[in-house]
């Protein structure tokens, strides 16, 4: 039954989430917990980021019954995470350069939340289109090709947005 | 305008490279390289933890029948949307038409001229038919519909 459900579209197992078919939910949640779970990593401090994880698939289960594919599910899931981050910072009155670093220094996990933190920053300061394709190519390792596709632009112009957002976010670290 | 795509091609091909950890050593370095660099020592994609996975799980099996509309959640909510609900009116449209044909039709409709059927209450049930049949196809094309 699974094997028969891995083989499906993003927006077939939706459908099928939405009349109520939990084990095609269930897949949809193994697919993309690596997208989210990367995505939350880049935008939200370390010690927060498997909660929002969970958060972001929960919300997405209550709201199943209204995904119509008017966009793929990917990119419903998208809005998704980025109104739960929003509602993260929102929520705590905290901005992305407000996170207590202790928490960062306990989380991060050798990695050195410096330049952790500095990016977040800067990434949460850049334009959401800019934001988007740095996200799609380091934490999702999407080759450029398939941003194009994903994006609906030419691969012409998402190798042109490309530079514009790491000319933006080289900026932006600067500061 | 040719310069900018060099350079555009030129950031593409570096990062390709530094992310599939082929970048040689004497590689050229675009201009932006350093900011590639942390952005990929940062970003780079990570297996999310298998406690996460089995989180996640727990809580979708926890809740999910919490979520799962009702027969009635279903039609009040098909009903409620915009761009449905003139499928509704027709419904409802058919609805009364069979139902007017059925009462104002004298002796419930005749006779069917050309057909063996020629007593009593054939056309009201005839018309009862085609609303149903006419009501089914409306649901079916509703429910196949993105």
């Amino acid at each position: 039954m699974s094997s028969n459900l891995d083989s499906l579209s993003d927006e077939a197992l939706a459908q099928k989430a939405r009349c109520g078919d939990r084990a095609a939910f269930e897949v949809l949640c193994t697919r993309h917990l690596p997208i989210v779970y990367n995505r939350l990593r880049a935008l939200v401090p370390p010690d927060a980021v498997e909660d929002i994880t969970q958060e972001v698939f929960i919300a997405a289960m209550h709201a199943v019954r209204r995904f119509h594919g008017r966009s793929t599910f990917r990119t419903w899931l998208s809005a998704i995470t980025r109104h739960k981050v929003a509602d993260f910072y929102r929520q705590r009155s905290r901005r992305p350069e407000t996170t207590p670093i202790d928490d960062e220094l306990q989380q991060s996990n050798g990695q050195s939340w410096e330049e952790h933190a500095a990016v977040r920053i800067a990434l949460s300061r850049l334009p959401e289109h800019y934001q988007e394709i740095i996200l799609l190519r380091f934490a999702e390792g999407m080759p450029f090709q398939e941003i194009a596709d994903v994006l609906g632009i030419s691969l012409e112009a998402t190798k042109s947005r490309y530079r514009r957002a790491i000319a933006a976010i080289a900026e932006e670290l600067r500061r | 305008m040719q310069e900018e795509q060099a350079q555009d091609q030129a950031l593409v091909t570096f990062t390709d490279l530094l992310l599939a950890g082929q970048l040689p050593e004497a590689a050229e370095r675009p201009p932006m390289a350093e900011t590639i660099e942390v952005l990929a020592r940062v970003l780079s994609p990570q297996q999310p933890p298998e406690h996460l996975r089995l989180r996640i799980r727990r809580q979708v099996l926890a809740d999910w029948g919490k979520t799962t509309p009702t027969l009635g959640q279903r039609l009040r909510e098909l009903a409620s949307r915009p761009r449905y609900r003139w499928a509704w009116a027709t419904v409802a449209a058919l609805l009364i038409v069979a139902l007017a044909a059925v009462v104002l039709l004298p002796g419930g409709g005749g006779e069917m001229i050309g057909t063996a059927w020629g007593e009593g209450t054939i056309l009201p049930l005839f018309l009862l038919f085609l609303t149903l049949l006419g009501a089914l196809l409306v649901a079916w094309w509703l429910s196949h519909r993105r």
